[in-house]
């Protein structure tokens, strides 16, 4: 019979020590890990990453059902990291501990450059440009061109097109008040009505007017269009315009947390059923969601910028 | 008996044991009872089926590359094949993830043309579908069905797009 080792050592007290030991230290690191984790989904880390994975998973595949170039802002509330794969992402908090992730489709030649974590703070930037992918932590300054000095003074009425925006009257008239009072004292402002049966729409005073620039609010599916008129022989101007609102927009700081989807003017060409009604239509720029009140207080901020832009630059 | 002192030992072995399996029960307890109270997961299953199937209407319609706009209307008989779907929406090598079965039919209900988007996918998971069973393991069954106009090279015609999505319970 053994009489030496572990368990056979005369000297019992020791081997009770060992394991006693033993009982200490396998339940504290069981419990180490398990309570981390039960932390984590009692602090909603866990359904938060969860969702933001599968949001930005599912966000991601319809980027890539846009045949065109795209720059997106994704808000984010706090620092987030996020690991991309060429058909995956993960998403973690702090020390990337149990991340969540969720899979997406893309183009098959879309590729990715992949970063080993990227930690975002505010914003998410999404960047599809042909069949290249990326994500940034800050609005690059891809978008902004150096866009020459020019003129077009004949804005004379801003027409809104609610679409099927859930918004009441009230807020389209004061989104169109704010606007109108950045550009000038003297313009007018018109409401497009809509007939949804037909989905035809009729603006008064159609044949006055040339050109259009378009400017869109809002999301797909609540959104609305808001289109400046400009004088036909400004039309040629009117790209160059755009540039300069597009860089205005760009630039401004507030705008970081809010979506954006910014359209290249020169690589922009009329792919939606609405702008058709305007042969001459510039340029549209997409932007954000108009349906609470910070998109309000972003609206104010936008027009005075593009009261800025269109304004006060050199004759 | 207790007076032995091996016996002391391996009693003490036997309560360690069980005093760590119960340790064991009431950790998992805890983990356990946080999984059934809070809600961990978010089922996006049946929105990202309206997403795939949004996309593949995107990726199988005509487009006119002159001025580059596409129709997501008219379907294009050119485009409707797997190959196409596949390089448009790609989901990696090994697709656990999404099959679907698109079918053009003419006004007269007959088939034009169909095919099947991850032919493996849609022979593991279609029979999944008639299970009674639901969750894990089974798999779901969406069907659209849209008239279409149908691009037959110069030809245009209207006819009907049928699909049957499927996509697995995970």
């Amino acid at each position: 019979m053994q009489k030496r080792g572990l368990f056979f050592n005369k000297k019992g007290i020791t081997h009770q020590q060992l394991v006693l030991l033993a009982e200490l230290v396998i339940p504290i690191l069981l419990l180490v890990t398990l309570l981390g984790w039960v932390n984590d989904a009692t602090s909603n880390n866990l359904i938060d990453k969860n969702f933001i994975a599968r949001d930005v998973a599912l966000f991601t595949s319809t980027l890539h059902a846009s045949p065109y170039n795209i720059v997106y802002g994704y808000p984010l509330i706090t620092e987030t990291k996020f690991n991309f794969d060429q058909n995956s992402l993960k998403v973690g908090y702090g020390e990337f501990k149990f991340p969540a992730s969720y899979y997406f489709w893309k183009n098959k030649n879309t590729f990715y450059e992949i970063k080993e974590q990227e930690i975002i703070k505010e914003n998410l930037i999404l960047i599809k440009e042909g069949d290249y992918f990326l994500l940034e932590n800050e609005l690059s300054k891809l978008n902004v061109k150096k866009c020459p000095f020019i003129r077009t003074d004949n804005i004379d009425s801003i027409i809104i097109d609610p679409l099927d925006i859930v918004v009441g009257d009230d807020i389209l008239l004061n989104i169109a008040e704010r606007i109108k009072f950045g550009l000038t004292n003297e313009v007018s402002t018109k409401e497009l009505s809509r007939d949804n049966n037909n989905n035809e729409r009729k603006i008064d005073n159609l044949n006055a007017y040339k050109a259009y620039m378009g400017l869109r609010f809002g999301l797909d599916g609540n959104f609305l269009n808001v289109y400046y008129s400009i004088d036909h022989n400004d039309y040629l101007k009117s790209k160059k315009l755009g540039c300069r609102i597009i860089n205005s927009l760009v630039e401004l700081d507030t705008y970081d947390s809010t979506n954006l989807i910014a359209v290249d003017p020169d690589e922009f060409s009329i792919n939606d059923q609405e702008s058709l009604l305007f042969n001459d239509i510039g340029i549209i720029i997409e932007i954000g969601n108009i349906n609470n009140e910070f998109s309000i207080q972003m609206i104010e901020d936008i027009s005075t910028k593009i009261s800025g832009a269109v304004n006060n630059y050199d004759e | 008996m207790m007076n032995n002192k091996k016996a002391q030992t391996g009693h003490t072995i036997v309560k360690s044991l069980v005093w760590f399996i119960f340790l064991i029960i009431v950790l998992f307890s805890i983990v356990l009872l946080v999984r059934t109270n809070i809600t961990n997961t978010i089922d996006i299953k049946n929105v990202e089926a309206e997403v795939f199937y949004y996309g593949s209407l995107s990726a199988l319609s005509f487009k006119e590359d002159l001025i580059d706009r596409s129709y997501n209307g008219i379907i294009d008989l050119n485009k409707f094949n797997n190959h196409n779907l596949e390089s448009k929406i790609y989901y990696g090598e090994e697709n656990y993830h999404m099959t679907a079965k698109f079918t053009l039919f003419d006004k007269s209900d007959n088939i034009i043309k169909e095919f099947i988007y991850n032919q493996d996918g849609f022979d593991k998971y279609e029979p999944l579908t008639k299970s009674t069973i639901f969750g894990p393991g089974s798999a779901t069954k969406v069907l659209k069905e849209i008239p279409i106009m149908i691009k037959d090279n110069d030809k245009y015609y209207s006819g009907l797009l049928k699909s049957i999505i499927i996509y697995p319970n995970k």
